[in-house]
């Protein structure tokens, strides 16, 4: 205990700086988020007075439907990301030489520096409609200009960061995983299959657990991606904020958006850790 | 019937051969000890044998009928790892249960049979333990549950004992020796350690750069090693190199070592010109200077100073510096003698048949 005192003091900047910079704007938009707004003001007044009715505005179906939205689009990234990245980690980790490993990891690394819009951009004109757009639509059986196709091309968005993202997590998983356990499974009369499906996927839980949680939420705060390449037929809750806050101005209820937003996050987060950590990862 | 048979092995890897042209053979309920130092060809010929690898040549067959080409699960083998493999999200029962549930045992039989399998490896009572919060000594014991539960037509040992520490490698080796010869498993061990090679097996073969340099009997390989290599990679060695002098009496002959040092050996069965001698530390006395004479049964003699002694519990190890400048190791139990001084002259004493002649182009 005799170095206690001289460990708070070296703390003191860095909960200064967490106090000035994020809990005090968040507590601003909290507060924000309950004051009564009038149609015409930038924000609320100051001495506005407090409300629930940016809260249960939410609750029309027309907002409902941008969180279901998100989180549905979200999901299916998130998943499908997984499902991409999973093969691709197990690739590089078992099967790769030491020097392709490198380059691999190097590339999936390199890509995720990408600026978001130059990647967003790229997909625009290879898969919009100075692109494949109409061979893609046409195998599909889909209109290039439909909602469809549309919801097609947000997800290949998201999944250009999601990938790299789901294989990288994984990658320390996999690597961490024996092999010795499949050999050992098939040994014991599991195929190769039977042996990867028993043993080396339930041991890949935590890993997956939270590749899905780092992608499901760099979903619901996907800002850019559904902007540019949803062309306004898809639209998340990020850019609702955004629309609230920039061009109506009506910022307490772009904060109330915010705040259930960063609620429904933390409870995803929560809810799905502790369900995986209780039911299936025991040991 | 032959239970494992290898026929002319030969296994590559690119332009590197790991092993070549092993063959043997295994009656049912032997133990077989493949010794020998890393990248020997020992772990590639047991990943043959369990279908992990595919022979370049040859053929390995497990109970007459040939493996080629069929994949682990195909092939009714017990494996046990180095460092056991235990799947660490299921517990004790359900990683025995592995292989019985891949074999479709129904309900009933599973239970029983892994009820047997606890009892085999004296573990009743953990069976709902998951491996993290066994012993390293109950890990193993699992894993050979786990390995033998199946009824394997052949059981490999990848280095069983070599993850535990000094003590219950001890007890462990006696209780694997007795769970193995319960069961009647046919036995492949693979290992570095001489010790656990010699102690579990009851033949050996000894590897060396993909190729079988020696195999017989732990004590026939100990005392009649064929090579340099057997001989220092099999307990220690004092080694002399030197000539063929004057015949003495018998089939002896006189091998001297320099100028003025020779001694008695048996003369070899062919005549290579260049010779090694070995001699075990433990066969070499140490005497007074003056009893020397009066053991005629030791009939070689050489004198000596003493550099180093080292008591090590049951053992002394005595080093022994030769006119020559030669080192000796000579290794005695200790039966409460007073031990050397540094310095002291001491005579040695050795029989001819104590010595290993080794040809020295081998």
């Amino acid at each position: 205990m005799k170095n206690y005192r001289g460990a708070v003091l070296l703390m003191v900047p860095g909960i200064g700086i967490v106090l000035a910079f994020l809990v005090l704007p968040l507590a601003n938009v909290v507060e924000e988020s309950f004051r009564l707004f009038e149609p015409g003001r930038i924000g609320a007044a100051k001495d506005a007075p407090y409300t629930l009715f940016n809260y249960a505005e939410l609750l029309n179906t027309n907002y409902l439907y941008y969180f279901v939205e998100t989180a549905r689009i979200g999901l299916i990234a998130s998943i499908t990301g997984l499902i991409l990245g999973f093969p691709i980690a197990y690739f590089i980790t078992r099967r790769l030489r030491a020097i392709w490993r490198k380059i691999a990891i190097g590339f999936l690394v390199g890509i995720m520096f990408i600026s978001t819009l130059i990647r967003v951009y790229a997909l625009q004109l290879t898969f919009g409609p100075t692109g494949i757009a109409k061979i893609l639509s046409g195998l599909l059986g889909v209109s290039m200009n439909g909602r469809f196709y549309t919801e097609l091309i947000v997800i290949f968005g998201l999944l250009h960061y999601l990938v790299p993202i789901a294989a990288i997590t994984l990658l320390g998983t996999i690597q961490n995983i024996n092999p010795r356990l499949s050999e050992a499974a098939q040994a014991l009369g599991a195929s190769r299959w039977m042996a990867h499906l028993s043993i080396t996927v339930p041991l890949c839980i935590p890993g997956l657990l939270s590749a899905f949680l780092i992608s499901f939420t760099l979903c619901l705060s996907a800002f850019v991606v559904p902007m540019i390449l949803g062309k306004g037929k898809i639209l998340f809750v990020s850019n609702l904020i955004y629309a609230r806050f920039s061009e109506i101005s009506n910022y307490p209820s772009g904060s109330a958006i915010s705040i259930i937003m960063l609620v429904l996050s933390l409870a995803i987060i929560y809810g799905v850790t502790y369900v995986v950590s209780k039911r299936l990862v025991k040991y | 019937m032959a239970v494992v048979e290898l026929k002319n092995v030969t296994k590559r890897f690119g332009g590197f051969t790991a092993v070549e042209d092993v063959t043997f053979s295994l009656g049912k309920g032997d133990i077989l000890s493949l010794l020998g130092p890393s990248g020997c060809g020992k772990t590639t010929t047991l990943r043959m044998i369990a279908g992990f690898e595919n022979p370049s040549e040859g053929d390995v067959l497990i109970s007459g009928e040939s493996m080629l080409g069929k994949r682990p699960y195909e092939r009714n083998v017990g494996l046990l790892f180095q460092d056991y493999a235990l799947f660490p999200h299921m517990t004790v029962q359900q990683n025995i249960a592995y292989g019985l549930k891949r074999r479709k045992f129904d309900r009933g039989a599973l239970d029983d049979r892994v009820g047997e399998m606890l009892g085999l490896v004296k573990l009743e009572g953990l069976a709902d333990r998951r491996p993290s919060q066994l012993s390293g000594g109950q890990q193993q014991r699992v894993a050979l549950a786990r390995a033998l539960a199946t009824s394997p037509e052949v059981v490999l040992l990848d280095e069983p004992l070599s993850a535990l520490d000094a003590k219950l490698r001890q007890e462990l080796r006696i209780e694997l020796k007795q769970i193995l010869s319960a069961v009647d498993a046919t036995t492949i061990i693979v290992t570095h350690d001489q010790e656990e090679a010699m102690s579990l097996g009851d033949s050996l073969i000894v590897m060396n750069e993909g190729r079988i340099v020696q195999e017989g009997s732990p004590t026939d390989i100990y005392k009649n090693p064929t090579s340099r290599f057997v001989a220092e990679f099999i307990g220690r060695s004092n080694w002399f190199s030197g000539k063929l002098g004057k015949d003495g009496d018998d089939d002896l002959v006189e091998f001297s070592i320099s100028k003025d040092i020779s001694f008695l050996i048996h003369r070899p069965d062919h005549d290579a010109g260049a010779y090694d001698v070995c001699i075990r530390p433990e066969r070499i006395r140490t005497e007074d200077r003056q009893d020397l004479q009066q053991i005629s049964e030791y009939c070689n003699h050489l004198q000596g100073v003493v550099r180093d002694v080292a008591h090590l519990g049951a053992d002394i190890h005595t080093l022994v510096e030769l006119a020559n400048g030669e080192m000796l190791t000579i290794c005695q139990p200790y039966t409460g003698q007073s031990l050397r001084q540094h310095g002291e002259r001491v005579g040695l004493a050795f029989r001819p048949s104590d010595c290993i002649v080794i040809s020295s182009t081998t």
